[in-house]
């Protein structure tokens, strides 16, 4: 197992793999790489910075989840009051760090496929400023998207102007570049990620080479 | 692994020993701010030699790399609010046990890389 190289993986495969088929719509494709890492292909290295985004992740999914159980029509106040109320943060809070959980339980019982940055591991100013040369060189995409509703997906316009669409700039981005760089510093060979846009960085500035899962 | 069992007997009642063993398991970090304190504000030159040359015999110069990854796994669980595990836990079947771990946190299908997307974007 030793010899396996070790191998960076981004939040999305992470997440989407613990999110199951039922779940998620790319967990095929995590899937996939895990199999390999059952089989001694590579090592998975998680980083606190994965596990930081995970614990986020999850609690958007456990947000989202919850409200939309609540059922029927509200006022803006009522909507205010539910946000703010004990329960309603207690209800994510609960849901979100039972599935961080259930998470830390496995990947922390398994030396053989999992291994964790190193405490001691220090990162310099200098990471940063090359993450800053390779965001400043480069320009995203632009995306047009049709407003949708938050509760049930369906394509809406503005009640009082009538738009219906938006553009929205799309790139990698800090968190992004960090991941890589951080992978570099921790001695990855490989970053698999399930993200197009984060595929698009420059491996000028890394050691690590990126591999987009599809 | 690193227990000491005498370390608190000369202290009756700060049970250092104990509060050693605990932290161990977490972090040698944590530990030694414990030992910092404790040095720190003992009146008693020689409890404070003791207290030094304790800390240095617990706190290894070089930490083997499966030592560092062990106290790496610990803390994580620390901060999940997870019980510390053994140096030498293995589960075989973790892989697997962690796909779809997590599916009755959302009822329907989302698309998760596309969630994390707008995170980074916001």
């Amino acid at each position: 197992m030793s010899a396996s190289p070790l191998a960076y993986v981004d939040t999305n495969v992470f997440v989407s793999y613990a999110l199951g088929e039922e779940r998620d719509e790319s967990f095929q494709i995590a899937e996939k790489f895990f199999e390999e890492v059952s089989q001694g292909k590579y090592i998975v290295l998680v980083s606190s910075f994965v596990l930081t985004e995970t614990l986020h992740t999850l609690r958007n999914i456990a947000t989202e989840q919850v409200f939309k159980e609540i059922e029927g029509r509200r006022s803006q106040s009522d909507w205010i009051r539910i946000a703010n109320s004990t329960e309603f943060r207690k209800e994510v809070n609960d849901r979100s760090l039972k599935a961080f959980r259930a998470i830390i339980e496995c990947i922390t019982s398994d030396p053989d496929h999992f291994k964790f940055g190193d405490l001691k591991t220090i990162y310099s100013e200098e990471m940063f400023s090359k993450a800053l040369q390779t965001l400043s060189v480069g320009l995203g995409e632009f995306r047009v998207y049709h407003f949708r509703c938050r509760k049930c997906g369906i394509t809406i316009d503005c009640a009082r102007c009538g738009f219906d669409w938006e553009i929205a700039y799309k790139a990698f981005n800090a968190p992004d570049l960090t991941h890589l760089l951080m992978a570099s510093s921790l001695g990855c060979k490989y970053l698999f990620t399930m993200d197009q846009y984060f595929a698009k960085v420059p491996r000028v500035q890394s050691q690590c080479e990126i591999i987009l899962l599809s | 692994m690193y227990r000491q069992s005498g370390i608190s007997s000369g202290f009756g009642n700060l049970d250092l020993g104990k509060t050693a063993n605990a932290v161990l398991s977490s972090s040698f970090d944590f530990l030694e701010r414990v030992f910092g304190y404790a040095i720190e504000t003992s009146p008693n030159h020689v409890a404070k030699a003791i207290l030094r040359n304790s800390l240095k015999q617990l706190v290894p110069k070089e930490m083997p790399p499966e030592v560092s990854d062990y106290l790496s796994r610990n803390t994580l669980r620390s901060i999940a609010g997870l019980s510390p595990i053994e140096i030498n836990t293995v589960d075989k079947d973790a892989i697997r046990k962690l796909k779809g771990s997590i599916s009755w946190l959302s009822k329907g299908k989302i698309d998760v890389t596309e969630i994390i997307r707008d995170m980074r974007e916001c």
